[in-house]
Formats: C-alpha cells, structure tokens, sequence
C-alpha cells in the first residue's frame, strides 16, 4: 500500500478517501429511507404495532392540551378549544383510524382496526377515554384516557 | 514494513471514521424495542390513572387521590378486592370491564393491578405515584408514573385560600 501512486493490486490514499465518500453518501441515503419510514409507521412489512399506538397517544395528548370540549360519536370525536374551533377529528374509517387536523388534512395512524370507541365518563365530561381494538387478537388492546386541559390551563 | 503498517493503521482509522455514520444512523432509525407488549400496556393503564386524576382535579381543585393497595382494573370471580376505582364506570353497560361484557378487553387488562402511593410534601405539594403491576415469568414488574399536584385548602363557601 502506497500514500500516492496507482500501481496494480495497491490501494492508494485516494482509493481510501474515495471508500469514505460513498460511505458517507450510502449513509445520507440510509438516513433519508430511515426518516420516511419514522414518518410513514403504518407503512412497510413488519411493524410493532406500539409504533402506531405511540403515534395515537402523542397526536391525542396534543390535541388534548388545548381541547375544552370533546363530541363522541359511535366510531369517531371531535376536539374543540374553548372558542368551539375545531381542533382535530379522529375517525375509524374501515379498518383505519384517521386523524384529520382543522384544516381537513388527513393522517393515517393505525391500520388493521376492529372497533374504536371514544367516550366521556357521566360525571367526568373532560376525560376522553379512548378503546382501540386491533383486528389482530395477538396485538394488544389500546385503552387510555386523555384530560382535556383546554380549561384549566394550569393543570398542564 | 514499519511504513506500510503505518499506511494500513490509517486506513482502518479513515474506513472506521467513514463507517461510524452508517452505524449511528442504524441505530437512531431503529425503533425502541418494545417488544414487551406487556409493559407497554401497563404504562397505557398508568397514562389512564393519572389522567383521570387530572381531570378530576379539573372539576374539583381540591381533590387529592387516596392511597390503595394493589387492585384489580376488570372484575372477575377470582378477585374478591373490589376493581381499582380509576377503572369503574368505563364500561358503557357494567360498573366496570366483565369478561361477559368485554372478553378481549378483559383478558387483555386482567393481569394488571393498581396501587396508588401519596405523599405530603413541603410547599404544599402533594405527590402521586401511580403503579401497576403485572407478572411476567414468575416475577412482579411494575410500571409507575408520579405526578406533583399542588394542594389547595378550600373554606367553607367553596373559596381557595390560595
């Protein structure tokens, strides 16, 4: 191995640094896949469904932050803050559950869903709990429940 | 000799450095192994209790959740403890989740338990430690969540003092 020169069957310092390069460009390639596949979870082969429940829990807990108000339906609810904006809807539409933001944009959270309910206790109306049913009985069940802080501000 | 093991250490050394981002990269876009569903579902009940206490503090200021022992969350005839009461009155038809009433629900929340720990502490505060607790291969795990909550003394005609 030589610093400098190009003689047969030798590796020279420019040949290295030429391995580092497209090493780097491979890398950016593989940041760019790995980025799109974070954004898209409900995408691609084998996924742990814990992904797109960890997308539902934090697109929720959001929305909860600055929601007064919650309207449930059989397979659906509605935010609202406290000037009755629209904040998002959740609906399970087929087997997905989406989530469509104020201005209407629509996001796929998770696929492969059985039955959704939202529901408001009878005495606690700003607690949003929400039931999510995989269609796959080796999945588990996503069950929790979300304050709605759009009130009480200083609850958060 | 000398100088071509020189040219050969820093190779490895540039290869090495160039090969470090694939790794790092690797490693950061692979998702956290939550493999343990288990777990993941008890931090979903912990994420529940807490909230409830949230919105119960909401409608009542001066709420303060009371200890427990380790509960059931569904109702079933093995448990003669009564159903924690952060997880009663969220089934549409029964008190709480029956096997009658919701068998995969139930089944998936049956082997978890419940206890809340409180402590008093100074400038009023309040501190709630929310556990729940399941068995996996013959041991107790448990997942807890704490929350700080500030006390609020009420009088007579509902007024904070704070």
């Amino acid at each position: 191995m030589r610093l400098s020169g190009n003689s047969s069957g030798e590796l020279s310092f420019e040949g290295i640094l030429a391995v580092a390069f497209f090493s780097l460009i491979l890398a950016t390639l593989i940041a760019v896949l790995q980025f799109y596949k974070i954004r898209n979870p409900s995408e691609g082969g084998a996924y742990d469904i814990t992904r797109s429940y960890n997308l539902i829990l934090t697109s929720l807990r959001e929305d909860a932050q600055v929601a007064a108000v919650a309207e449930t339906a059989s397979n659906s609810v509605s935010l609202f803050n406290s000037q009755s904006d629209l904040i998002s809807r959740y609906v399970c539409s087929g087997d997905t559950l989406l989530r469509f933001d104020s201005q209407g944009k629509e996001l796929s959270l998770l696929k492969g869903v059985e039955s959704v309910c939202f529901s408001t206790g009878e005495d606690l109306s700003n607690l949003l709990t929400v039931k999510i049913m995989p269609s796959n009985r080796m999945d588990i069940p996503f069950f929790t429940s979300f304050a709605l802080r759009g009130i009480n501000n200083d609850l958060n | 000799m000398g100088a071509s093991l020189m040219e050969l250490l820093l190779a490895l050394a540039v290869l090495s450095a160039a090969m470090y981002p694939i790794v790092f990269i690797f490693r950061i876009g692979s998702p956290p192994s939550q493999s343990n569903q288990q777990e993941y579902m008890a931090t979903l009940l912990a994420h529940h209790v807490i909230e409830t206490i949230v919105a119960m503090r909401a409608q009542n200021p001066s709420y303060l959740p009371t200890m427990s022992e380790p509960e059931p969350v569904v109702q079933s005839a093995e448990n003669v403890e009564p159903v924690s009461q952060y997880f009663r009155h969220i089934s549409s038809s029964t008190e709480s989740i029956t096997e009658v009433d919701d068998p995969q629900m139930f089944w998936s929340l049956k082997p978890y338990r419940c206890q809340i720990d409180t402590y008093y502490l100074t400038d009023r505060l309040f501190k709630a430690i929310v556990y729940i607790t399941y068995q996996r291969e013959g041991r107790t795990m448990r997942v807890f969540f704490e929350r700080l909550l500030p006390q609020k003394h009420f009088q007579a005609d509902g007024e904070s003092e704070e």
